[in-house]
């Protein structure tokens, strides 16, 4: 791979330090101090005062911040994220739990953004100012200012309560769970988190495409006698999808808090909902471990985008 | 949030070639039809919010529980709530609320992204490396989830909404700000100025920074829409304005009842449209924006 890649390889360690100094400078803001939140509620029941001490001496809890910061970390390495108050279980498992239904509802979101705003977007570009370049236009700047729960509100009013065509929430029909059960159940969702994503690539693309088509290569590729389509799909249209990955790759952080919104809207149990129920309980521990698994995620994504940019584009080799 | 550079669109590059060389900004302006009707609505807004007691309101967290879910009538021009309270002054007087929550942030967060990327983009080296690099790793974390942990230790309120927004949102216009002004001390002006003897800082202050502002300047109009959205979106989720206090977003919050949803959609209705015109608005102004302060840009 390239050398570029290689120097985003090297700085992700770093970032994930960073990640995790800042969750910790966090969590010391906060009431209560993260060493004591690793310990399992359900072992403190039954300790007295003593052994609670004796504890919080084992922990390291009298120790100086940098060294409780240290043993905070191994603590994280080792997979112990600490436990929930509210909810006396693992930070791990209920992030685990809520996780698979997070990368569904995203993943399937960023592919249907990424198909309707990459196709709109040719065929936008394709006339520019025609009325149908107009509308799809306008269509776009809507999509992008459209406050997501707003949106999510008129799906659920005129999509499931008006028409009943779809369920108002939750992720299956209790009793049901066939798969044609579980995707009624996405669609709402999914429109409205793919919503502002949809507009902006669509706006990305036309103005890519517009830019392409007015490049050298496109004249030569005219020039030489091929079909107007053959030059547009594997001329122009190939280069102008490059920016997308990356544009892609920059909507995951503004997803995640799209996710947050509409997981509560629609009650499905994903990590924005856990977030929001930690944030309404004051659940500290929880709140983190959100903190540092978003945050890890969003570089994973951010990676993949990289390594996908570089595998697509032929001239970054070496 | 929506800090990114939006892309042009085809009027208004087609409206830059009838544009004369030297016209003035508001000349080039004025050519974007839609920057014009937004800015025309943002005026409209600041209107509604400064005058919203004279503008036929009544106190906004006045209840009546006679007077709960009446529709729209002479006397409450848009309808009450579920605890009686009149949607049209909560709609005026929420727009305090939006534009307060918007502009104030977005003054914290371009102050610090002023301080920082002058730094990091003028001295460069190790001090540019760690700006960067905390950039970068509060950059990883979702705007909405470390913005929603912030103001959960902070405590609700317009204050920490603002601060919580402004605090977390200089990352990009700190990189945009570094970028810009790493192109422009390049620039033969700087050198010229150098060799003839000014100091650092007169360097930076009367001829950097100056040339180096349309990108922060656009990014910033397109963060007040974004902070506006982020506002909403907190009081929506119940962590930022609590009612009685009246807040677009907490106004949607009253809708998630699904029989309010459908039987009462003057209560949802009005504060969503507002939202979604007036983050409209701004994004048409910040692309009217960046288009008339830039012409040199789009010639090429």
């Amino acid at each position: 791979m390239s050398q570029y890649l290689m120097r985003r390889l090297l700085l992700i360690p770093l970032l994930v330090i960073g990640i995790t100094l800042l969750d910790f400078m966090f969590i010391n803001l906060t009431p209560g101090d993260p060493v004591s939140a690793l310990m399992n509620p359900n072992e403190l029941v039954g300790m007295d005062p003593q052994q609670i001490e004796f504890r919080r001496e084992q922990l390291g809890l009298n120790k100086p911040i940098v060294e409780r910061y240290v043993i905070w970390l191994k603590e994280m390495a080792t997979g112990n994220l600490g436990y929930s108050i509210a909810k006396s279980q693992p930070v791990s498992t209920l992030m685990w739990n809520g996780i698979k239904n997070t990368v569904v509802l995203m993943g399937l979101s960023i592919v249907i953004s990424a198909v309707i705003g990459i196709l709109f977007g040719i065929i936008s570009a394709l006339k520019p100012h025609s009325w149908v370049d107009y509308l799809l236009t306008t269509a776009a700047f809507v999509g992008v200012g459209m406050p997501s729960f707003f949106f999510a509100l008129i799906l659920i009013n005129v999509g499931a309560l008006n028409l009943g065509w779809f369920p108002t929430s939750g992720i299956i029909t209790p009793g049901d769970g066939s798969l044609t059960d579980r995707l009624q159940h996405l669609v709402l969702p999914l429109i409205a988190l793919s919503i502002n994503g949809s507009g902006s690539i669509m706006r990305y693309m036309r103005a890519g495409l517009i830019e392409v088509m007015h490049e050298d290569y496109v004249t030569t590729a005219r020039a030489k006698g091929l079909k107007g389509s053959s030059v547009v799909m594997s001329h122009a249209v190939r280069n102008a999808l490059l920016p997308i990955i990356t544009v892609l790759g920059l909507q995951i952080p503004r997803l995640f808090g799209g996710a947050v919104v509409i997981e509560t809207i629609f009650n499905i149990p994903g990590i924005g909902l856990t977030m929001v129920q930690a944030m309404n309980t004051k659940d500290y521990p929880l709140i983190m471990g959100g903190i540092l698994l978003t945050g890890i995620m969003v570089l994973i994504s951010s990676l993949i985008a990289d390594i996908a940019y570089a595998i697509a584009d032929p001239r970054i080799r070496y | 949030m929506a800090e990114m550079a939006v892309p042009v669109t085809q009027s208004s590059m087609a409206a830059l070639t009838e544009v004369r060389k030297g016209a003035t900004l508001w000349q080039r302006y004025r050519k974007h039809k839609m920057a014009v009707v937004g800015l025309a609505f943002m005026i409209l807004l600041v209107g509604l919010a400064v005058f919203a007691p004279w503008l036929g309101t009544i106190d906004p967290t006045k209840t009546s529980l006679m007077d709960s879910l009446q529709p729209p009538s002479r006397q409450h021009w848009l309808g009450t709530d579920l605890s009686g309270r009149d949607i049209w002054s909560r709609l005026a007087y929420a727009a305090r609320i939006s534009l307060i929550a918007g502009v104030g942030s977005t003054l914290i967060a371009s102050v610090i992204a002023i301080i920082l990327g002058s730094i990091s983009g003028f001295y460069g080296g190790v001090v540019d490396n760690f700006i960067m690099r905390v950039t970068d790793v509060i950059m990883c974390i979702p705007d909405l989830i470390i913005i929603m942990a912030l103001v959960s230790v902070l405590g609700p309120g317009l204050i920490n909404i603002v601060i919580a927004i402004g605090v977390l949102g200089w990352t990009g216009k700190t990189r945009l700000l570094r970028a810009q002004i790493l192109a422009v001390r390049e620039k033969e002006y700087v050198t010229a100025a150098r060799c003839s003897g000014a100091t650092n800082k007169r360097i930076m202050f009367r001829y950097v920074l100056p040339n180096s502002f349309t990108p922060i300047l656009v990014a910033g109009t397109l963060s007040v829409a974004g902070a506006i959205l982020t506002e909403a979106s907190l009081s929506f989720l119940g962590f930022g304005i609590l009612p009685p206090n009246p807040s677009w977003g907490e106004m949607l919050n009253g809708a998630r009842s699904l029989t309010r949803l459908q039987e009462n959609p003057w209560i949802w209705m009005p504060p969503g449209i507002m939202i979604l015109l007036t983050v409209l608005a701004i994004n048409f102004i910040g692309d009217g924006l960046q288009d008339s302060l830039d012409p040199r840009q789009k010639e090429r």
